[in-house]
């Protein structure tokens, strides 16, 4: 799941492949194809755990409805594990009557495969029907085992995490991870040989706020290629600021290393109506400080190494190994204590 | 009598060891650049006509073919191309190009090579039309055939055919904001070329121009997965060159 660890190292293996045309690229590309088409908007963001002993997390961002009912919405399926299918979809929400009766119309889907052929995205159109029942403070969804759960507000569950000194390292990791994931998920090419392409520099904005750029130089002569993910003020949904640089160096053969240090803010709600919440603060590096514990990467995956984990007035310098994104598990549905 | 000794001889000179070794005691062998004008020569002087025959024999070998398609032959060309294919994941596309194209062929039955550059001008999938300048920086890419070939003549007109390996190869950077596009369709194909010649000479080979094509069809894009189930490529181009040796 750590993206940023495969980055790297598929641009590297990708820029070679393409320019000894040997490589794989992925599918065609669609044509005239923009980058990005996300639309910021701001709105309530619920989370549900999902999947075979809730290894899978499941996020929902819905704004707020205009005079008809209809709400830009983005969703995205993020299960936990080595090499497999991340996907995000973008439309809107529009709900009739008391009911719950809800149309979703999907304007955008994306998928990021396990098998390094790269991000990719789906703009026709379709439409997802579901029943929206909103109990206490949850929602429930029905009507499509792809999206269906209990979802609960994500701000009401950061609070589970507790204050900045009972937050563990590795739920200080896997919570921030996950915007991490959406973010490279809406990178098209990501984690695949098309990663080329950001030879020239571009920008993907947040899905509520700030933006995250990615750029990759290549040398083929010295075998190796610099990748890098910066994050300013991303919020891809509410609850979870990133910012920093996620850096991977590696050689053409997809083998190398991480860098660079993500600093994290999660916001739970506020404990009352008048009161003002306290982020949760801290900071994720992927290998400057200690290079010797670094996230070491084989064939464009993770498979070494340790994410050193701080906690501002917690856990300082704390190393998670890699493997809490290779093996799937109930770890995020368990920091949050999701239903 | 003179016909009956002249083709005697003319056979009896098909052998070089005899060619070089008079058969008549007294005749002057005649240099091989004078041999076509010394032929009626020759036929007025029976009996001492026939050893001079040999000299065709002498001359440069891409005239040495009966119907003289022999040698090498090569040529510029300038025109279009286009190239249709179809996707696992559902989508059609085509590229319709300029190209600027060069040619290589060599003897009556031979290889031949033609690549070109092509500059792809529109783009369309699923039916939506793009022209591709509006959302690339560059737009490159080339186009190879290469196979075997062999000439004949129509009507005065050398005509050159052959199968082979063929390739496109589609780059397409995009602008800001714009996804790359790339494509590497790979298939078999027929290459063709008419050839007219013209009165004038450079290199000392005559200058010829035709019209050069090229229809493949393509199944493999190593590039993309394979993502090709189907794909066809022409090429129609018009080109000057050079053709045989005078």
């Amino acid at each position: 799941m750590t993206r940023p660890v495969r980055i790297g190292a598929v641009a590297v293996a990708g820029a070679l492949a393409v320019v000894a045309g040997l490589g794989a690229c992925g599918p065609y590309a669609q044509l005239a194809q923009k980058l990005d088409v996300t639309a910021q908007i701001a709105g309530d963001t619920w989370i549900a755990a999902a999947g075979p002993g809730r290894s899978a997390t499941r996020i929902l961002l819905v704004a707020r409805p205009d005079a008809d009912g209809n709400a830009p919405f983005a969703f995205s399926e993020l299960p936990s594990g080595a090499k497999v299918d991340t996907t995000t979809i973008q439309g809107t929400w529009t709900e009739v009557g008391s009911a719950g009766d809800v149309t979703l119309h999907v304007a955008h889907s994306y998928v990021l495969p396990g098998d390094n052929s790269g991000a990719r995205r789906d703009d026709s159109s379709r439409t997802i029907r579901i029943t929206a029942t909103r109990v206490g403070s949850q929602l429930v969804l029905t009507g499509d085992p792809a999206l269906a759960g209990t979802y609960v507000g994500l701000a009401e569950a950061l609070r589970k995490l507790g204050a900045p000194a009972q937050v563990s390292a590795a739920c200080a990791f896997l919570i921030p991870n996950l915007a991490v994931m959406t973010a490279d998920i809406r990178i098209i090419g990501f984690g695949g040989n098309s990663m080329y392409q950001y030879q020239r520099p571009a920008t993907f904005v947040g899905t509520i706020a700030g933006s995250v750029r990615v750029g990759v130089d290549i040398s083929l002569t010295g075998n190796n290629a610099h990748t890098t993910i910066g994050f300013s003020g991303f919020q891809d949904f509410g609850g979870v600021t990133l910012d920093g640089t996620q850096v991977t160096d590696t050689s053409l053969a997809a083998n190398g290393h991480m860098s660079g240090v993500l600093r994290f803010a999660l916001t739970p709600a506020a404990p009352d109506p008048t009161g003002v919440s306290t982020p949760i603060q801290g900071s994720i590096d992927y290998g400057s400080a200690q290079p010797g514990n670094a996230i070491q990467i084989n064939n464009g995956y993770p498979t070494g190494g340790s994410y050193l984990m701080s906690v501002d007035g917690g856990v300082s310098n704390v190393l998670v190994p890699v493997d809490i994104v290779n093996t799937p598990s109930s770890a995020v549905a368990d920091c949050l204590a999701l239903p | 009598v003179t016909t009956s000794l002249l083709l005697a001889l003319a056979v009896a000179g098909a052998s070089p060891t005899q060619s070089s070794a008079p058969a008549l005691a007294g005749v002057q062998p005649v240099p091989a650049s004078e041999s076509p004008s010394a032929v009626p020569a020759q036929s007025e002087a029976p009996a001492l006509a026939a050893p001079q025959l040999p000299a065709p024999l002498e001359a440069p070998t891409e005239t040495a073919t009966p119907d003289g398609h022999s040698g090498w032959r090569h040529e510029l060309d300038l025109g279009a191309h286009t190239t249709r294919f179809s996707s696992k994941e559902g989508s059609d596309y085509a590229f319709h190009s300029a190209t600027l194209g060069y040619g290589v062929s060599y003897g009556l039955t031979g290889p031949f090579l033609r690549i070109a550059a092509i500059v792809p001008l529109q783009a369309t999938q699923d039916g939506a039309t793009y022209a591709t300048a509006n959302y690339y920086r560059h737009r490159e890419g080339g186009d190879l055939l290469v196979g075997v070939q062999h000439r004949f003549t129509v009507r005065s007109t050398e005509v050159e055919v052959g199968p082979g390996l063929h390739g496109t190869f589609i780059y397409l950077p995009g602008r800001a904001g714009y996804r790359d596009f790339t494509a590497l369709p790979l298939g078999l194909g027929v290459g063709a070329s008419v050839r007219w010649k013209t009165s004038k000479e450079r290199l000392s080979r005559v200058v010829t121009w035709g019209t050069t094509a090229g229809i493949a069809y393509d199944f493999r894009d190593p590039a993309h997965e394979n993502d090709i189930t189907h794909g066809f490529t022409f090429r129609l181009a018009i080109a000057i060159g050079l053709g045989a040796r005078r």
